[in-house]
């Protein structure tokens, strides 16, 4: 019967990555004017905290000295539902986005070093966007639509690797290879038939590097402290095998602290340094905070907040975000299988334009 | 929540998810000032004077249809232009037949009792008022080599008619069903027995026009192996055109002629129905004759008329436009060099193909069902510049780089609608230096997408 709950929780995990397949979805539409959007490195847990717990969840790819209380293979993935509405002064709208941006895999392979792979979202660049407009041609007004399709993302390959350095620090290093490729089309419909609609497309391919390290400490049975670091180097776009441009990466500073008080409380909070000042026009370094609690055990209920700046925007300033969520989890099969939820409201405010998200997250998480 | 319950909340959760990672809709409004990527679809629109070079006429003395192979015979009697249709029709099947049923005997067939000549109207101008055909008996020396101002046609065609119909007139008469020529429900002249059936089923209405004549109007000649020559004229208060299908037309009905002759089966006069006969094949022949002479090619680009003529034109595509744009839109745009003479029902469409091969006046046109051809209407007495869209045939160009960029100008779509009237419209060509074809394009540079 154990058994029987343990494949019906793999299939699940596998419906959901397969179906990951096609990355899609631009989380901002901000980044639009950037290199795109990032991507969190950070659980369905995590996000149910704000992403305060990300620092010390092994599930989340933020902080590699985590995986070293990884003591089982441990399979995870999630994917999101996203309800965005985009208020500009004039008019909004809503759109709908499904994704898949987290798999992971985790597990000790002797002499006490955990290590631990997957990919997540590095970048988002999928977006669709529509224009209307008038133009003169010929002398004569001629009503046009203009279409932007991108779709496509830059992932982030991640093999990691943690140790328990000594009874109270953990460590960890990690390599990363950014890799991924957007099809982009641009094309104008004229209303007028004496005109042929027309459109170009293209693929773009971006490749790049990256190296983290961390560690974690335990100076007391309920107190956790943790600090890593990531370099990435720099993102290249190729088109036909032909470099288009070179932009910088950040460098990624960031600490937390995570203090449980009891056994079923437990809060944490984080604060994450990013230098995407220097990735390009419309780039701005980023400081991003975020404060969780977890309460309870069984299905724990999960608050969190975060605040900060997106890295890109318009304006020559950069977008603000504050968001808040919640969730909660179920184990079954023993605590082989948990699924997270998470709901996630954000808002961002930039030059001219403002966004509300709605995010509903679903977690599933296999140890064998 | 029991373990049965968490359990089947757990998998709709799941169920749920995996039914949502199937949508996705995605449309952002456009803000394109601040919000959108930069790129920026750029629209150009430019006129090219000299694109249009080496262009030259083709079709004169020898048209791509000439006269004796045109598909209509076209009759008109107009200021400037007379048309005259005239037509040989083959010997008559029969001469002698047997005496009797049970006899081999043969004896000659008697003077006809009655001969119906049909012809059907394809065409007729709707302006004309009193439109009468007239019918004239012409010498069995006509041919293809036979020209308005031959004596012996010009002759013929001046004494008396054998028989003339007002089609108008006609048309008033009451109807009834014709069961021995026509089949059909005709319009009776109960004194001549000249009938008319007005024929709407393939959409433009036609006409068959059967003269009813007797064997004094055209004798049934043995000498001759029964061979008759006739010719038709229009006359009309205005606007006397009209035309007749020739053997040529594809589906069409050519003159017919149906003999009723008599004949005595020992010593009892009876009737004998021959087959009909026609102009087609054999000794048969149809055509026209006018005048004036078609005017011969001139420095401008010639299209249509009979013979009918073609011109070409070769297209200098910058570079840059051909490898790096979108075309949009392209216009060629053709100044007339002088009006379209004729009736309003001569108007015709002038078609612009790309040419498959370039080899001067026998180019051959580029057929492809996916690429239809460009075309304008040229109306009688146009006289203004002709726009005529070619965006399709430059964009398959910039598609297929090995098409020679060749235009070939010419009337109708294709046999048998070229060469089926006498209008042809000229164009100044690119020795015009005012006045020469020009490309109007319309496009949009290649983008460059933004990393």
């Amino acid at each position: 019967m154990i058994h029987d709950r343990c494949r019906t929780t793999l299939a699940a995990a596998l419906l959901l990555g397969l179906a990951a397949t096609p990355l899609a979805a631009q989380d901002s539409q901000f980044g639009i004017s950037g290199l795109g959007t990032p991507g969190r490195f950070e659980s369905v847990r995590a996000r149910a905290t704000g992403g305060a717990f990300a620092a010390f969840d092994p599930l989340s790819s933020l902080v590699d000295a985590t995986l070293g209380w990884a003591d089982h293979l441990t399979i995870t993935s999630g994917g999101a539902t996203s309800y965005r509405a985009i208020e500009f002064p004039d008019k909004s709208t809503w759109v709908r986005a499904t994704r898949f941006p987290v798999l992971g895999v985790s597990g000790p392979v002797g002499h006490g070093i955990i290590v631990g792979g997957g990919f997540g979202t590095y970048l988002d660049k999928s977006f669709n966007i529509s224009t209307r407009d008038t133009v003169t041609i010929r002398g004569v007004p001629e009503p046009v639509t203009d279409r932007y399709v991108s779709d496509g993302a830059v992932s982030d390959l991640r093999l990691a690797a943690a140790a328990r350095i000594t009874s109270r620090v953990f460590a960890g290093v990690g390599v990363h290879l950014l890799t991924g490729s957007v099809r982009v089309r641009a094309g104008r419909d004229f209303q007028d038939s004496s005109y042929v609609d027309t459109f170009e497309a293209s693929e773009l391919t971006y490749d790049g590097f990256g190296a983290s390290a961390s560690v974690v400490a335990l100076p007391a049975s309920s107190l956790r402290l943790a600090a890593f670091v990531r370099s990435d180097s720099r993102l290249r776009a190729r088109e036909n095998s032909t470099e288009l441009a070179r932009n910088d990466l950040p460098i990624t500073l960031g600490a937390g602290l995570q203090w449980q008080p009891a056994a079923a409380t437990t809060f944490a909070a984080s604060i994450v340094s990013q230098s995407w000042g220097n990735a390009g026009t419309n780039a701005y370094n980023t400081v991003n905070w975020s404060a969780g609690a977890e309460l309870g055990r069984g299905a724990p209920l999960r608050l969190g907040v975060r605040g900060g700046h997106l890295p890109f925007g318009p304006g020559g300033r950069a977008p603000s975000e504050f968001g808040v969520a919640g969730g909660t989890g179920f184990r079954f099969s023993e605590g082989r299988g948990v699924i997270d939820l998470s709901l996630e409201h954000l808002s961002r405010t930039g030059v001219g334009l403002r966004e509300r998200v709605w995010t509903l997250l679903v977690g599933v998480t296999v140890r064998p | 929540m029991t373990p049965l319950l968490r359990r089947l909340a757990v998998l709709g959760v799941v169920a749920a998810a995996a039914v949502l990672a199937c949508t996705e809709d995605l449309t952002a409004p456009g803000r394109c000032d601040q919000y959108c990527p930069p790129e920026k679809i750029v629209v150009y629109d430019t006129i090219l004077d000299s694109a249009i070079t080496r262009d030259s006429a083709y079709g004169r003395p020898i048209g791509y249809v000439s006269v004796p192979e045109a598909p209509v015979m076209l009759v008109e009697s107009l200021p400037g232009r007379i048309s005259r249709a005239i037509f040989r029709f083959n010997r008559a099947p029969f001469l002698r037949r047997a005496t009797s049923s049970t006899d081999t005997t043969t004896g000659p067939l008697l003077q006809p009792d009655s001969v119906f000549v049909a012809m059907r109207i394809v065409r007729r101008e709707a302006k004309a008022s009193n439109l009468t055909v007239h019918l004239y008996r012409l010498p069995l020396s006509i041919d293809s080599t036979t020209t308005f101002s031959d004596p012996a046609v010009s002759d013929s065609f001046a004494g008396p008619p054998l028989r003339s119909v007002n089609l108008d007139t006609l048309l008033a008469q009451a109807t009834r069903y014709d069961s021995v020529i026509a089949h059909d429900t005709i319009h009776l002249d109960t004194l001549t027995g000249d009938r008319l059936t007005r024929d709407s089923l393939n959409g433009e209405v036609q006409y068959l026009l059967i003269f009813k004549l007797d064997s004094l109007a055209v004798p049934f000649d043995t000498t001759d192996s029964g061979r008759v020559a006739l010719g038709v004229r229009v006359t009309a208060d205005s606007f006397a055109s009209l035309a007749l299908s020739a053997s040529e037309q594809i589906n069409g009905q050519a003159p017919a002629l149906h003999w009723f002759n008599r004949f005595d089966s020992l010593g009892t006069i009876v009737g004998y129905r021959q087959p009909p006969v026609s102009p087609a094949g054999g000794g048969g022949f149809d055509g026209f004759v006018f005048t004036p002479d078609p005017a011969p090619l001139d420095t401008n680009l010639l299209v249509g008329g009979l013979p009918a003529a073609r011109s070409l034109l070769r297209v200098n595509l910058p570079r840059a436009i051909r490898d790096s744009t979108q075309i949009v839109r392209a216009t060629l745009i053709l100044v007339a060099s002088d009006s379209v003479r004729g009736v309003p029902s001569d108007s015709f469409v002038l078609f612009v193909h790309p040419a498959a091969v370039d080899l001067g006046a026998k180019s051959s046109i580029l057929r492809d069902p996916f690429l239809a051809p460009d075309s304008a209407v040229i109306h009688v007495g146009f006289t203004d510049t002709v726009r005529i869209e070619i965006t399709n045939i430059l964009r398959r160009w910039q598609a297929d780089t090995s098409l020679p960029r060749s235009l070939v100008l010419h009337q109708g779509p294709d046999f048998p609608f070229e060469g089926v009237t006498l209008a042809e419209v000229r164009f100044f060509s690119s020795r015009a230096a005012l006045r020469r074809p020009t490309l109007r394009l319309t496009y949009v540079p290649r983008l460059t997408f933004a990393p």
